[in-house]
């Protein structure tokens, strides 16, 4: 009797919470349904309609129109080339500055300030963009990926991961003479495969929605990324009324055809996301909580 | 042991530190000379501490300087606790699965970029046809315009970041939360305590380290508010309540090439921003070490 009296007025006292965490749950997924649903709808269908739930008119106009563009399949194709070659070394050069640093070899509050440091001050847009230039990599996909090659947060986590390794496997291994080189590689790697892939999944988000420095080194179109081009469409466009800009574009852009970009550059993360969400976390946890 | 394959290691990060970071922190000289592109930063001439004169009476720096601070001191306010908020309602939910569907859609819209965030504004919020504001305004037949509007466009910067980092920002209380030792509630439910008299008088205190670390953090960074978002949402109706520190660099060296004025500008930030870092960073130290 006074069990199940407690346990209706638990159920109670949970419903408001309930109640508020689904409709934040609504809040922040439904945007992305929206642009899905609206992506694959008939224009002339849609037009002042607010909540939508299901594509009216099913259509793949939209979608084909906007991946016709030559601009938009060279943009599609640099930030592709930008995000794999870029999360490939920015990987690879973050595990091998972690390593030394966490074998603590002479020097190591030296390399680790030498990085800090970075992440408190820097020397701003100018100069970088006056490097990136003197090293003439203006209009070169290049840009995109050295200046950036190492995020110091993702080197702190990766130095926690790498730091759960049992030092006595890779000591022993070092008395039987190997080097470290393949101390690292044989021994090392595979068992902090957890956190390899945590920071090469940050790398390669933070390469997929950056547009800052593509917007201020590639003057030419067919250099531009994804989201360069998306930020002409989706924002310019909108802000002079929305008429294209892109002289090939024949069409003026609908909302749905602008929703159909933002498709393009959503998909990919939303297929991905509920697989690889967990080394998001684990990884943020890992560098801020020991950070 | 053999220590040159480990500094073989750090080669390429000891390289690319050098000449992507460090070389272009020593090109800030700049902001004492006067600054031609075509004869460089070594090839151009000194002038002593004009650019700062310049900047500092400039008719745009004090504004600029006032909404960066008014907008950072905003989200402090409104941001910062909605993750707390987050973790202690999410923490009501017993069931793990049922949590782990919540985080899930609460992680997502940190994860897109925000060009498409500013794009979302723009199609749910449109005057006429917005999903939000044509609804609205069916109802009370006022249209409502919130990107290109001074009175409401600082809001819609503090809501979409907190729509956006709520979710991901929670993660460390939650586990700040977890660390809780189970004994206290026990011993609190035994004395009759309500869930609400738990959370108050348990949950928060404990994790209060944790809260006040993040905040230091957090003033550390009051310069940065958001350049990437700023700069994807801003346009000129509303430049004079939306130009902070970083958009201010980037329009008076790319749209007005004052190469030399914008990097005093951002050096300005940058050496303000390192002090309060270092400031608030050794507080956050200090509260970590005296509660323990």
């Amino acid at each position: 009797m006074h069990q199940s009296r407690s346990r209706s007025k638990h159920l109670l006292a949970s419903l408001p919470i309930y109640i508020v965490l689904i409709f934040l749950a609504i809040i922040m997924t439904y945007p992305f349904w929206y642009v899905l649903v609206m992506s694959f709808s008939t224009q002339s269908m849609v037009n002042n309609i607010g909540f939508i739930l299901w594509p009216k008119g099913f259509t793949l106009h939209n979608v084909s129109y906007i991946m016709g563009f030559s601009t938009f399949s060279t943009s599609y194709s640099n930030t592709i080339y930008v995000v794999v070659l870029g999360t490939l070394l920015s990987t690879i050069t973050t595990v091998l500055y972690a390593y030394p640093l966490v074998r603590k070899v002479p020097g190591t509050k030296f390399f680790n300030l030498l990085a800090l440091f970075t992440m408190l001050f820097s020397g701003g847009i100018i100069p970088a963009f006056l490097l990136v230039r003197s090293l003439g990599l203006l209009n070169n996909l290049w840009s995109l990926i050295l200046p950036m090659l190492i995020n110091p947060f993702n080197l702190f986590i990766m130095r926690n991961f790498l730091g759960e390794i049992p030092e006595s496997i890779q000591e022993s291994a070092e008395i039987d003479g190997a080097s470290p080189f393949v101390i690292l590689f044989r021994i090392v790697l595979p068992l902090s495969m957890a956190g390899i892939a945590t920071i090469a999944l940050f790398y390669a988000v933070a390469q997929w929605n950056s547009y800052f420095d593509a917007l201020i080194y590639m003057s030419k179109r067919e250099k531009w990324t994804l989201q360069v081009l998306l930020r002409e469409i989706l924002v310019v466009a909108q802000a002079d009324g929305g008429g294209a800009t892109d002289a090939t574009m024949n069409e003026s852009m609908g909302m749905c055809m602008r929703l159909a970009a933002t498709t393009t550059s959503i998909i990919p993360l939303i297929l991905l996301y509920p697989f690889l969400q967990k080394y998001f976390v684990k990884g943020v946890t890992m560098g801020a909580v020991k950070g | 042991m053999k220590l040159w394959p480990y500094y073989a290691m750090l080669l390429p990060g000891l390289v690319f530190f050098f000449i992507f970071k460090y070389i272009p922190m020593s090109s800030l000289i700049m902001v004492f000379k006067d600054f031609r592109l075509t004869r460089g930063v070594w090839g151009s001439k000194w002038n002593g501490i004009e650019n700062f004169r310049i900047l500092f009476q400039s008719y745009y720096f004090p504004i600029v300087l006032r909404n960066t601070i008014l907008i950072s001191i905003y989200k402090l306010v409104c941001f910062f606790p909605a993750p707390i908020v987050l973790a202690l309602l999410l923490n009501e939910v017993k069931r793990s699965w049922i949590k782990r569907i919540f985080q899930t859609a609460y992680y997502l819209p940190r994860f897109v970029s925000w060009i498409v965030i500013s794009n979302l504004i723009t199609v749910f919020f449109a005057p006429e046809s917005g999903v939000v504001t044509g609804f609205l305004s069916s109802i009370t037949g006022k249209t409502y315009n919130v990107l290109i509007n001074p009175d409401t466009f600082r809001s819609v910067i503090v809501i979409s970041s907190i729509w956006r980092g709520t979710g991901w920002g929670s993660i460390i209380y939650l586990a700040a939360i977890t660390g809780i030792d189970e004994s206290l509630y026990e011993a609190a439910i035994v004395d009759g305590a309500s869930r609400f008299q738990q959370i108050v008088h348990i949950t928060v205190p404990c994790i209060l380290p944790t809260i006040l670390t993040m905040l230091m953090l957090q003033l550390g960074q009051i310069l940065n508010v958001g350049f990437e978002q700023i700069l994807a949402m801003i346009n000129s109706v509303v430049y004079d309540v939306a130009e902070v520190l970083d958009t201010y660099v980037y329009t008076i060296a790319f749209t007005q090439g004052k190469y030399a004025l914008a990097s005093a500008a951002g050096l300005f930030k940058s050496v303000i921003g390192l002090v309060l870092v270092l400031i608030f960073n050794k507080i956050a130290n200090k509260i970590g070490r005296e509660i323990f």
